[in-house]
């Protein structure tokens, strides 16, 4: 079974009633560090860190001690997009070794809708392994909860002067791009509008989120350290980022600050357009959920 | 492009039709192995049919000499499998083999005489030792690389005329090359037109499994109980993605990789190639890093792809081969997509050009002209 979008506490219970309503002996979770759970079960339970899948030292010992009896449980396992990744592998070889597995996911996707194949990947042993999700046939089994948040723009007003800067340090970044990536100028250009919005958030308050903590405030936390409801004081670059921002979060309703830089208005949209891609793919899972 | 339909016949039942029809309209099959799995569900198929014939279909096998000891051993069963059906061919010639470790030491030659104690392992007492084709006709396709594993198995079909060769080639899953490759010059025989297959000469290949995709043979090889080799159960527990799960030999361009897991997999083979080639404990050590053999990050002191495949043309040790690659990218576009592709066949001494560059435009480029429209 798959479970999209559950909190703390609805992955506790669906853990707890599966074991209960099977013969379960044992339970192996892996997890990712940044989505660290504990679940409180009456039978023995490892928990096994993402990085650690790949492990000689795990790999080979779980492949010994998962019994036809094992849960595995997969919670927010999905970082990558590469649906052939060796993490991917590995897991699909510990299921071979049992029919109980749970998987546990806030989002259906990371890029695009067709991530969730990873999803079904696991939960029905890779029997639709190079098919896209528009090609899934067979009916699903997701217990789909998803709450997609809000963003709520405000406008911070912008000089001239920083957007005399912003156009020079355009130019010198595309200019001097050379092997680096790409993805360095967006990157580089939205720090730009921080000075302006720091200013903004020091006279609101409130709990606000960033890629960094260069302007020490106390109400800033960074993308990795956020645990709770934040508003946007500037986006991440990477989805898998986002994502892992908003799983731990849980917001129903955020503000995103927006200079009048053109890099902050194509980051905004960019972020409902991954939001938008998000209900997309939720709309193709519910036509294929089964009872 | 071609798309895939499902009809009322397996797969399996389509393969053995196509196998008795070969049966039925040649007086002689042969089936060529490398000891893969695909070529291992065929010749499995090709045997099943000569013993329900009361005949027999010969079972090709061009020995490379660097190949895993676990193929060696694979093909060895799939010959004496059913030997009253079956004809052993194997060869074991000396040719010409790229090694794709080493710059100094670009080609390998195969069984090459007077080297036999470096061998990777004798020769057989009951292969073919010698080229069983006329010496003086024999074709080469370039005669600057000299006689190579195409020529070998060329001259050898050659020898063979009127004969069927089946092909373990699949195509259904596989990219569109593949599939034009199968499919480009049918065969015509008897008024009827065979798009499973290429006529050559006097002689066809045919690719009886070319619709079957990698379960089909697993799962035939599951269902049937036919051995297969263990390299395949090693690579899996290791978690190789699927086209990276190659039994194929250990040195060339696409192959290279499989060196970095010998020692672990296949320790005695690696030691004993360790001395037979140059360039291995290098391409063991360096075959995943990203500065290397893979070419996807700029050594320290370069600063663009071009520069680096500059510098690689400018130094390149072997001052014969570098003019094949001078010509070949004369020919391509100029930029640090290509050239990075380009640095990749230099390091890898692909100069058969065996891995394809995808000459187009940066992708980079488009890239950073989006943000400079949008930012």
């Amino acid at each position: 079974m798959i479970g999209l979008g559950l909190d703390t506490a609805q992955k506790n219970a669906a853990v707890e009633r599966y074991v209960s309503e099977h013969e379960v002996s044992n339970v192996v979770v892996f997890y990712p560090m940044r989505h660290r759970i504990a679940f409180h079960l009456d039978v023995p339970t490892e928990y096994v860190e993402y990085e650690d899948i790949i492990k000689y030292v795990f790999f080979y010992r779980l492949l010994q001690e998962i019994k036809p009896t094992t849960l595995l449980v997969f919670n927010e396992v999905m970082r990558t997009t590469d649906r052939s990744c060796l993490h991917y592998n590995c897991l699909r070889n510990y299921l071979s070794r049992t029919e109980h597995s749970l998987v546990l996911q806030a989002f259906p996707a990371l890029e695009s809708p067709d991530d969730f194949m990873i999803l079904v990947d696991l939960d029905t042993r890779s029997r639709w392994r190079r098919s896209q999700l528009c090609d899934v046939s067979e009916k699903l089994r997701v217990d789909e909860r998803v709450v997609l948040p809000v963003i709520d723009q405000i406008c911070v007003p912008t000089d001239a002067r920083l957007l005399g800067q912003y156009a020079k340090q355009k130019r010198s970044l595309i200019d001097s791009i050379g092997t680096k990536d790409p993805h360095t100028i967006p990157r580089r250009l939205h720090l730009l509008g921080g000075k302006s919005k720091a200013a903004y958030v020091a006279e609101s308050g409130g709990r606000w989120v960033g890629r960094n903590q260069r302007f020490k405030l106390p109400c800033l936390s960074t993308y990795d350290d956020a645990t709770e409801p934040s508003d946007v004081f500037e986006f991440c670059h990477g989805f898998r980022k986002w994502s892992d921002f908003l799983t731990t979060t849980r917001p129903t309703r955020m503000r995103a600050l927006v200079s009048e830089l053109r890099v902050d208005q194509w980051y905004i949209d960019r972020a409902n357009k991954w939001l938008r891609m998000q209900q997309d793919a939720i709309a193709a899972i519910r036509d294929r959920v089964g009872s | 492009m071609p798309s895939q339909r499902y009809g009322t016949e397996s797969v399996l039942e389509a393969a053995r039709r196509r196998i008795a029809w070969v049966f039925d309209h040649f007086a002689h099959v042969i089936v060529s192995v490398s000891g893969g799995k695909d070529s291992t569900a065929l010749a499995h198929l090709a045997i099943l049919e000569a013993k329900r014939r009361g005949t027999r279909v010969g079972l090709f096998f061009l020995d490379e000499e660097v190949v895993y000891q676990s193929t060696v051993e694979q093909v060895e069963y799939l010959m004496k499998l059913e030997p009253e059906h079956t004809i052993p061919m194997w060869l074991q010639i000396e040719f010409r083999l790229t090694n794709a470790t080493s710059t100094t030491e670009g080609q390998l030659v195969c069984w090459e005489a007077g080297k036999h104690k470096l061998w990777m392992r004798p020769k057989k007492s009951w292969s073919i030792q010698h080229a069983p084709w006329d010496r003086t006709t024999e074709t080469v396709r370039d005669r600057r690389k000299g006689f190579g594993f195409y020529d070998a198995i060329e001259n050898f079909e050659r020898c063979h005329p009127g004969t069927a060769f089946l092909v373990g080639l699949r195509a259904a899953g596989e990219s569109p090359n593949r599939w034009r490759a199968v499919s480009k010059n049918p065969v015509q025989l008897d008024g009827e037109r065979i798009y499973w297959g290429t006529s050559k000469g006097s002689g066809v290949a045919l690719y009886p499994i070319y619709d079957w995709n990698f379960h089909d043979v697993w799962k035939y090889i599951a269902e049937q109980g036919v051995r297969y080799s263990r390299i395949y159960d090693m690579q899996f527990r290791k978690g190789y993605p699927i086209h990276e799960m190659r039994v194929s030999s250990l040195i060339h361009e696409h192959a290279f990789k499989s060196i970095c897991d010998l020692p672990e997999f296949e320790p005695k083979t690696y030691a004993r190639l360790i001395k037979r080639v140059k360039g291995i404990a290098l391409a063991q050590e360096h075959g995943r890093k990203a500065q290397l053999f893979r070419a996807t990050k700029l050594p320290q002191n370069l600063s663009s792809w071009m520069e680096y495949r500059d510098h690689l043309l400018r130094t390149h040790p072997d001052r014969e081969r570098v003019g094949i690659f001078i010509r070949r990218f004369a020919k391509q576009l100029n930029n640090e997509y290509v050239a990075r592709q380009q640095v990749r066949q230099l390091v890898l001494n692909d100069y058969e050009n065996n891995i394809n560059i995808d000459n187009k435009e940066d992708p980079r480029e488009a890239l950073i002209r989006y943000y400079d429209k949008v930012l």
